[in-house]
């Protein structure tokens, strides 16, 4: 039985009407065409679904759009504003941490989590923090470089 | 990949959710965090008809101290691992709550959920070993029920029409010390081969008053290494004592599947690591 | 090198901008009005004759609007060496997963519920899952046409027949003698599993037709010509009538070298004339992809006591699965370098490529070189203790030098190895810590060769009117960052800056043929291509401007946007002022065009049995030194440092040179310790992220990046290749540190922890 939410996404409030097992991932991809936020696994085991949730880092994919009811997400197309990119953005861009890019949008966005947490992470920190987001190409090495550059 | 369908219920209260549970009795299942259900849902390897989303009722969530710590089921693995007061006071449940999952899981899965799903259940063997209670509600009232006693069975946790809503701890007797250790199968991100979850009290002679090893994924279902425990119970720290209980908790070992010697082996190893930390640890 | 203005710089990719704000579109993102949902139904059996197929149900499911079997598909086999394999089983399945049927429905679960309506008859045939196995007299047959099967390459002579794919087999030398005159004789035998090449967007594509007949294929594909090759050939189709787009790619690492869905999507949206997408799970994607060949490798070494090795026998068995795929080529590549980069007078080397039962393995980056570099580096690592020498020294010892041959005949062209051997253990400080042993502690390192580039390729660039330059290449940047690679070669050489210029890529209507993204030769082949077409430009624009500026043509520099006489810099005329006037007055519009072809030479067949290719265009060279630290109670391997030195020829853009490197070494290090594709009678039982584990951040240990530039004079700018080597020497490099902390020597990939713990106990007699 389809039922209407509101959600606020990147700012802006959205009102959707949806069936109870649509995913939040499903519903910001298929119904509102925001499609930065990547299904690589949908199981809960890879963080490219990863969006930013009343400031908390989760996966969208298993995660139903009726529970998001309510409430704020941030996904990575809210985070450059008028144009001007995130300087979390810049410093990937600069160091080399995007190949693929895939992962990207997740990555940056729990990267984010962590420095709005702890502004000045230790590495230690910053790969903990991104354990849950797995990347292929990159061997993370420039990631935590750009993480890490952006923290100090 | 997509979720089937399924009817969403939203109760106001845990009775509303209990009485859900018996009308539909078979064909519902209760969501939390929902990084079991769902994920097992997808995979179609449960499609109830009903989910009953525990999120909007309130008074599910919350860490409270007084004498006794008291979580809510709702709680997040992670507000229990950056939680200053557990932290301090009931450090063993941090610990292990840190090791489940990256961030975001821990955002995502609760306490309740943990304990409750089939799973190598982290949060069941420091809960065990600090005498952890649980409060379910049914149709028939509330009952408390001691974490051990929560366990019959791999599969059994608790009656098909019940609620876990609380879990209360007592605090650990003054001068002990805790450890919990854990052991991935690969890498850092993944499931664990075997967790230990220790805590010691020490009187002001050495003499080890009280210890408590909870086990988790070597046997069907999270335990106590009873017999080791009693081993070490009334001795002394001394040479080779720590070897001789590594080796009495292997023994108590039933692993289920795969790589069980090796499991064996490493809970004993794990066993002593975490009875020497927990020495260290003693204020 | 300076004195060049774009390349050598480490600037960022052109399109990381629009991956970082989620902007980028990957097929798995395209939607289109009135798109339908394709699913594949998969064989449940290993082994199997299909009896019947029983479509009447699901036709009937509401919301179905076309279900397609082997009957709708012409009869047509096809393979990229052997031709063996049919979009659909036809008559029998040979996998678990093999396409039985296919839907499309306006939407998943439609879709799913139409699947599960169709049915299949099967009749169990007896299934085999060990090489070794399937290569007995007795085994059940898996391709009873096997020695009928066309092949792709004229000239190939395949050794084949029984379930034996592909051979090859080569004899330099006499080994026996060698071993008779050998003051050792080592004999070891290891095993590597089944990877997966796990790149995140999982395979997925798109279809549609237009009322012209033509049909738009997107697909997540490293190879969007091969795609329309394939299409074209199987369904007969002409190529005019068949574009196929890459937009961006979430990864390959040789996965994607065929995308696995196009086929399907395009018969049903003929059949519907509807879009129809196809994307897999990830589920669906470990089921249906194709994962690395497990691999046995049996290596038996002479050497005299002063550490010079005499000779090797290598007996490689690959398990191919079902079908042969990429197979019969990287047998051919691992056979070719199996032997190691080593000066051995006598050598013989078989490599066998073998059918089974179950995944079809196929291409992943490294294309069968992984395994035997392993086993040859593990095995020094094994003699030099034997003998007491240092890993490094016995290494340096026997090391092929420039002019030195490979056992196909191709000579090695300089002594990058040697570079890479002493910058890798020098940074590493080697000696060092050899010297102040820690406990728990240990260091080792290890070696490779590897080949750089194949086949061919082409480019057309144009003169915009204000002077920016477009560029149409067909190569397909898989997240490696060739697209950027390829405009700072142009830039470079046409004295442009990189904003201005812009690359269309990867379309088969729009860009000219490329081989595809695979075997490392984006920067190495294309990059000539491209470099061709640049100078091609250049000519015609120094033509036109001598004539302006009554010089001679040779001494033309283009340079800063302008084109003028070397030296005299108020001498030079603008690129816009020449697209003006060539478009208006003289010649018509510039476009310069570049084709690049490998400068390869036949292999000698009679020496070199079963041997399909020609020698390879470059050789690339790297050695890794790798730090672990291991717990003697639990086994645990936590590997603290890597250092990986890489002779690329010339990094183009050493930001990317580094990622490629930084990134193979993470699938490396996964390959060393983690990672294994577990199967169980032909079906696997791990297809998830959750089981099978490759490394997260934390996993990782600090890489030291060391770029090594020994001037490829074939490639671009002296640049050759580096995709795959980041991986190759990581495994035995690991292996050979664990052995230097503990004394145990694991010669069976993953390195668990059990494995460590089990080699333990044995060695203390436990």
């Amino acid at each position: 039985m389809k039922r209407m939410i509101d959600i606020n996404i990147n700012g802006e409030p959205y009102r959707v009407e949806i069936e109870p097992q649509r995913t939040l991932l499903e519903v910001l991809r298929e119904d509102l065409g925001l499609t930065g936020t990547k299904e690589a696994c949908g199981a809960g085991n890879c963080g490219s679904c990863t969006v930013i949730m009343d400031g908390k880092p989760v996966l969208s994919c298993l995660v139903l759009a009726v529970e998001s009811q309510g409430k704020n997400i941030l996904t990575i197309e809210g985070l450059a504003k008028d144009g001007r990119l995130h300087p979390l953005q810049e410093a990937f861009i600069e160091h080399g941490a995007i190949q693929c890019g895939f992962c990207t949008p997740g990555m940056i966005l729990s990267a984010k989590a962590l420095l709005d947490e702890t502004p000045h992470p230790t590495e230690g920190k910053v790969r903990s923090a991104i354990a849950g987001n797995i990347c292929r190409c990159t061997g993370y090495a420039k990631i935590v470089e750009a993480i890490m550059a952006e923290g100090r | 990949m997509s979720l089937p369908k399924f009817e969403y219920l939203e109760p106001k209260t845990v009775e509303e959710a209990c009485s859900f549970l018996s009308m539909y009795k078979g064909e519902t299942a209760l969501l939390a965090g929902g990084t079991t259900l769902l994920e097992r849902m997808k995979r179609r390897r449960v499609m109830p008809r009903y989910l009953i989303g525990l999120k909007n009722i309130s008074h599910l969530d919350y860490i409270e101290y007084n004498q006794v710590l008291r979580i809510g089921t709702l709680t997040t693995l992670r507000d229990i691992a950056v939680s200053p007061l557990i932290q301090e006071k009931f450090d063993l449940l941090s610990e292990a709550a840190r090791f489940i999952g990256g961030v975001q899981i821990q955002n995502m899965a609760t306490v309740g959920g943990n304990l409750c799903n089939v799973l190598p259940a982290d949060m069941a063997p420091p809960l065990m070993v600090l005498g952890a209670r649980l409060r379910l509600v049914g149709p028939q009232g509330e009952r408390s029920v001691a974490i051990e006693d929560f366990f019959t069975g791999p599969s059994k946790r608790v009656r098909k029409d019940e609620v876990l809503t609380e879990i209360q701890v007592p605090s650990p007797p003054p001068r002990s010390g805790s450890s919990y250790l854990r052991l991935n199968m690969r890498t850092e991100e993944d499931l664990p081969l075997v967790g230990v979850a220790l805590l010691l009290t020490q009187d002001a002679n050495g003499i080890f008053s009280e210890v408590k090893i909870g086990l988790g994924s070597v046997s069907p279902t999270p335990m106590r290494a009873k017999k080791t425990e009693e081993f070490l119970k009334g001795k002394k720290m001394e040479e080779g004592l720590l070897e001789e209980a590594a080796k009495l908790a292997v023994e108590e070992t039933r692993p289920p599947t795969a790589k069980v010697e090796y499991r064996k082996e490493v809970t004993g190893v794990l066993v002593k690591r975490a009875l020497a930390n927990a020495m260290g640890r003693i204020k | 090198m300076s004195g060049y203005s774009v390349i050598g710089r480490r600037l960022p990719k052109e399109d990381a901008i629009s991956k970082a704000t989620g902007e980028a579109k990957y097929t798995v993102d395209l939607s289109f009005k009135g798109m339908l949902w394709g699913k594949i139904l998969r064989s449940k059996y290993p082994h199997a004759k299909i009896l019947n197929i029983d479509t009447t149900k699901a036709e009937r499911l509401p919301g179905v609007k076309a279900i397609i079997t082997a009957r709708d598909v012409p009869d047509i086999k096809y393979g990229y060496a052997l031709r063996d394999q049919t979009i659909f089983a036809r008559e029998k399945v040979r996998h678990l997963g093999e396409p039985v049927a296919a839907v499309a429905a306006i939407d998943e679960e439609t879709a799913r519920e139409a699947l599960a309506l169709i049915k299949v008859e099967y009749e169990e045939l007896q299934a085999i899952f060990d090489p070794e196995e399937a290569m007995q007299p007795t085994a059940p047959l898996i391709h009873e046409g096997i020695t009928t099967y066309e092949t792709e390459y004229p000239f190939w002579k395949p050794i084949r027949g029984g379930n034996l794919c592909s051979a090859n087999r080569v004899h330099v030398g006499d080994v026996e003698k060698g071993f008779k005159d050998s003051d050792f004789v080592f004999e070891d035998t290891f095993k590597t599993p089944m990877v997966y090449q796990s790149y995140l967007e999982p395979h997925c594509s798109v279809a549609s037709f237009d009322s012209s007949g033509k049909v738009t294929v997107w697909a997540s594909t490293a190879a969007p010509f091969y795609s329309q090759n394939r299409l074209s050939k199987i369904l007969k189709i002409p190529m005019n009538k068949i574009r196929v787009i890459a937009p961006h790619v979430g990864g390959s690492h040789g996965g994607k070298s065929f995308d696995l869905n196009s086929p399907f999507c395009v018969l049903l949206s003929r059949k519907t004339n509807r879009p129809v997408k196809i994307l897999l799970s990830r589920e669906e994607d470990f089921i249906a992809g194709t994962p690395r060949h497990p691999c046995t490798i049996e290596l038996k070494t002479g050497v005299k006591k002063d550490g010079r090795l005499v000779a090797r026998h290598a007996k490689l068995v690959y398990d191919t699965g079902a079908y042969a795929d990429w197979g019969p080529g990287l047998t051919a590549q691992g056979f070719s370098f199996a032997p190691g980069p080593y000066k051995i007078p006598n050598i013989k080397v078989e490599a066998f490529c073998v059918y089974t039962n179950n995944t079809v393995a196929g291409s992943f980056r490294g294309w069968g070189c992984p395994q035997p570099t392993f086993a040859y580096e593990s095995q020094m690592d094994i003699i030099a203790a034997k003998l007491g020498m240092d890993p490094l020294e016995l290494r340096l010892k026997n090391l092929q030098e420039k002019g030195d041959l490979m056992v196909i005949g191709q000579e090695i062209p300089s002594d990058g190895l040697k570079e890479t051997l002493l910058k890798a253990t020098k940074e590493a400080d080697w000696k060092g810590k050899k010297k102040e042993k820690q406990i728990r502690r240990g260091i080792g390192m290890a070696c490779m060769f590897y080949s750089s580039g194949y086949s061919s390729s082409s480019c057309f660039v144009k003169l915009n009117e204000d002077g920016t330059i477009g560029v149409s290449v067909g190569a397909t940047d898989i997240g490696q960052g060739s697209t950027t690679a390829l405009a700072q070669i142009l830039a470079e050489e046409l004295g442009v800056s990189l904003e201005d210029i812009s690359m269309v890529t990867a379309d088969t209507d729009t860009t000219p043929w490329d081989y595809g993204t695979i075997g490392s030769r984006c920067v190495y082949i294309v990059g000539n291509a491209v470099k061709t077409a640049a100078v091609d430009m250049k000519n015609q624009l120094f033509q036109m401007a001598a004539g302006m500026l009554e010089a001679r043509v040779e001494d033309m520099e283009a340079k800063g946007g302008m084109v003028g006489v070397k030296g005299s810099p108020e001498r030079a005329i603008p690129l816009v002022q020449l697209a003006i006037l060539s478009r208006y007055v003289m010649g018509g519009p510039i476009i310069g065009r570049g084709s690049y072809m490998e400068n390869v030479r036949p292999v000698d067949t009679e020496k070199v049995e079963g041997f399909l290719f020609n020698t390879f265009p470059a050789l690339v060279y790297a050695t890794q030194v790798a730090e672990v630290e291991v717990d003697a109670e639990t086994g645990k391997v936590k590997v603290l440092n890597l250092t990986a030195a890489h002779d690329c020829g010339y990094a183009i853009n050493p930001m990317s040179v580094e990622g490629q490197i930084e990134g193979g070494v993470s699938i490396g290090l996964g390959f060393a310790l983690s990672e294994e594709v577990l199967l169980e009678r032909g079906r696997i039982t791990n297809p998830n992220f959750m089981q099978y584990k490759i490394f997260s951040a934390l996993d990782m240990p600090k890489i030291d990046s060391l770029i090594v530039e020994v001037h490829e004079a074939t490639g671009p700018f002296g640049a050759k290749g580096i995709g795959e080597p980041g991986l190759l020497p990581t495994a035995p490099a690991v292996a050979n540190a664990i052995y230097d902390a503990l004394g145990v020597r694991i010669k069976t990939l993953p390195i668990t922890p059990d494995k460590v713990l089990k080699a333990l106990k044995e060695k203390s007699g436990r």
